[in-house]
């Protein structure tokens, strides 16, 4: 009976760890692509880290599509599913944005001058720190709920550090030398990187909101 | 012997329609969230309903048996003019209470056939007493809902769980609470389905009686219970799983304390009571004005209109008779 009852309960949690650890390996290897990047431009390399990149975004696709079938063939509260959904929906829309911001820089063919490779390093890091907190809020959300609202509040501090990183970089590049297509460029793909920030902020809103209905 | 099939036939049929009016207030947000299905649910409440009909139901009979004093068909006018009654509300979709219907019709009919001197007192004494638990209960039900949702809700946000498991255990909740609301049903509402007939039927034992009153009961939720069971929650104010879990829980222990105490009351009103409980502590704008005022609108009519019925009833059919 509590098979019947509660069995895609189990089965919608062993999800949820299975997008999460695809999650952090979507990111990991972003950081490692970024890293390979900054340091000796590899073009080889690059193809490579944006193939593995891809290949994980798609796992962690076909892992929402589970479970979004799993919900609605569960018995949890509608309100929940619908919870559950969008948040797995906002987290791969991180994953998505990491994804776009290493391309960019494979399609567009983008350098980055050496003036500039540390403060680029800086802002890929302070995004690291924003997903991976984010994805302890949603492990803390399927463990013990109470105790994501810190690492949410926390998510929302290292995106505006990476909004501070932002403005200075950008306003560092029309500062410099360079020609103002390759400043575009440049300008582009730092909004592009923090970007990945901005949806890690949306979906530890999300999360909150799903933590303040559930406040009795 | 006609009679006995008549007044069975009319006693089932006001079964049924409880049955169909209540099982929506037992696990209605548990079925229409997809906790559980409806067939299960109706068979847990069916199985609960006769339980408590059984083990518990016999002081609220006593209760409407001591007030029925109608010899002949007048029972028959009693449970026909609630039946009537309740179509009447049904039809004009204004809230109706079983409870309040059937006494209603007890009341005129006893009024109408005049009152012998030794028993005003005690009939009357239970009326008092009725209309006292007709007030307390939407009032206790929405303190037990307040007190429920301040202690389960503490406890709740305490629970070191996921979100999941949370949810899970409001799920358990809503099937544990429905259950025990539905034998407290039983315990409390069975009395409006046989009461009036025990004095009738005085070769049958009560308990039997309880248990087929009960089952009538069930057999509505099956039948005609799954509309009311699906769209439950739409009304008042939007009940999440956890308010619907408080408001039965303030439901069922008000249904279970007057039943032992020998009351029928209302299980709607509880639901209402209940409601407007939460309401208070989630924001009154929240609630649905026009549809309180139809629900204070059904709580005054009903007895009426089904007093009016059975007096009339009862001096056309009967009065004029020298033997009913």
């Amino acid at each position: 009976m509590g098979k019947l009852f509660w069995g895609k309960q189990k089965e919608v949690e062993s999800l949820i760890v299975q997008f999460c650890q695809k999650y952090k390996s979507a990111l990991d290897l972003y950081v490692t692509g970024m890293k390979h990047f900054l340091e000796n431009n590899d073009r080889a390399q690059l193809a490579a880290d944006v193939k593995a990149l891809h290949v994980m975004e798609s796992q962690a696709d076909d892992i929402q599509s589970q479970i979004s079938k799993v919900l609605y063939a569960s018995s949890l509260f509608p309100e929940s599913r619908g919870d559950i959904l969008k948040l797995v929906e906002s987290l791969d829309a991180v994953i998505n944005k990491s994804e776009t911001a290493l391309r960019m820089i494979y399609h567009q063919y983008i350098e980055i001058p050496e003036t500039f490779n540390a403060d680029y390093g800086y802002l890929v890091e302070a995004t690291r720190e924003c997903t991976r907190t984010l994805r302890k809020a949603t492990e803390f959300l399927f463990d013990k709920y109470q105790r994501s609202s810190d690492y949410i509040l926390k998510v929302d501090q290292l995106e505006s550090k990476v909004d501070v990183i932002e403005f200075t970089l950008i306003e560092k590049i029309f500062s410099s030398e360079i020609d103002l297509s390759r400043k575009m460029l440049l300008r582009d793909l730092v909004a592009n990187i923090s970007n990945i920030a901005d949806r890690a902020e949306d979906a530890a809103g999300r999360m909150q909101i799903m933590l303040i209905k559930r406040k009795l | 012997m006609p009679f006995s099939f008549l007044s069975a036939g009319i006693g089932a049929s006001l079964g049924l329609s409880l049955g169909a009016n209540d099982g929506g207030n037992l696990f209605g947000t548990a079925v229409a969230t997809r906790v559980i299905s409806f067939r299960f649910a109706a068979l847990l409440a069916g199985i609960a309903i006769i339980a408590g009909a059984y083990f518990q139901g016999g002081d609220a009979i006593e209760t409407i048996q001591q007030m029925t004093k109608a010899p002949g068909n007048g029972p028959l006018i009693i449970v026909s003019s609630s039946c009537i009654t309740i179509i009447i509300m049904t039809l004009l979709q204004l809230p109706v209470s079983t409870s309040q219907s059937l006494v209603g019709a007890i009341m005129g009919v006893t009024i109408s056939m005049g009152i012998a001197p030794g028993e005003t007192e005690i009939i009357f004494d239970h009326l008092l007493k009725m209309i006292f638990c007709w007030i307390l209960t939407p009032i206790g039900s929405g303190i037990i809902a307040m007190v429920c949702y301040y202690c389960v809700g503490a406890m709740l946000n305490n629970l070191p769980v996921s979100l999941l498991t949370r949810d899970k255990l409001i799920r358990s909740g809503l099937i544990a609470v429905g259950t025990y609301s539905a034998y407290a049903f039983g315990v409390n509402n069975t009395a409006n389905v046989v009461g009036v007939f025990v004095d009738s039927y005085p070769n049958i034992n009560p308990r039997l009686l309880a248990v087929l009153g009960a089952s009538s009961i069930a057999l509505g939720i099956f039948l005609f219970g799954r509309g009311l069971m699906e769209t439950i929650g739409a009304g008042l104010i939007r009940l999440d799983g956890f308010t619907a879990l408080v408001v039965v829980m303030g439901e069922a222990v008000t249904l279970h304390f007057f039943g032992v105490m020998g009351i029928p009351v209302s299980a709607s009103q509880a639901v209402v009571g209940g409601v407007l409980g939460i309401a208070l502590i989630r924001g009154p704008e929240a609630i649905d004005g026009k549809l309180l005022k139809n629900i204070f609108t059904g709580w005054l009519t009903t007895p009426l209109i089904s007093f009016i019925l059975a007096a009339a009833g009862y001096s056309l059919l009967i009065g004029n008779n020298t033997t009913p």
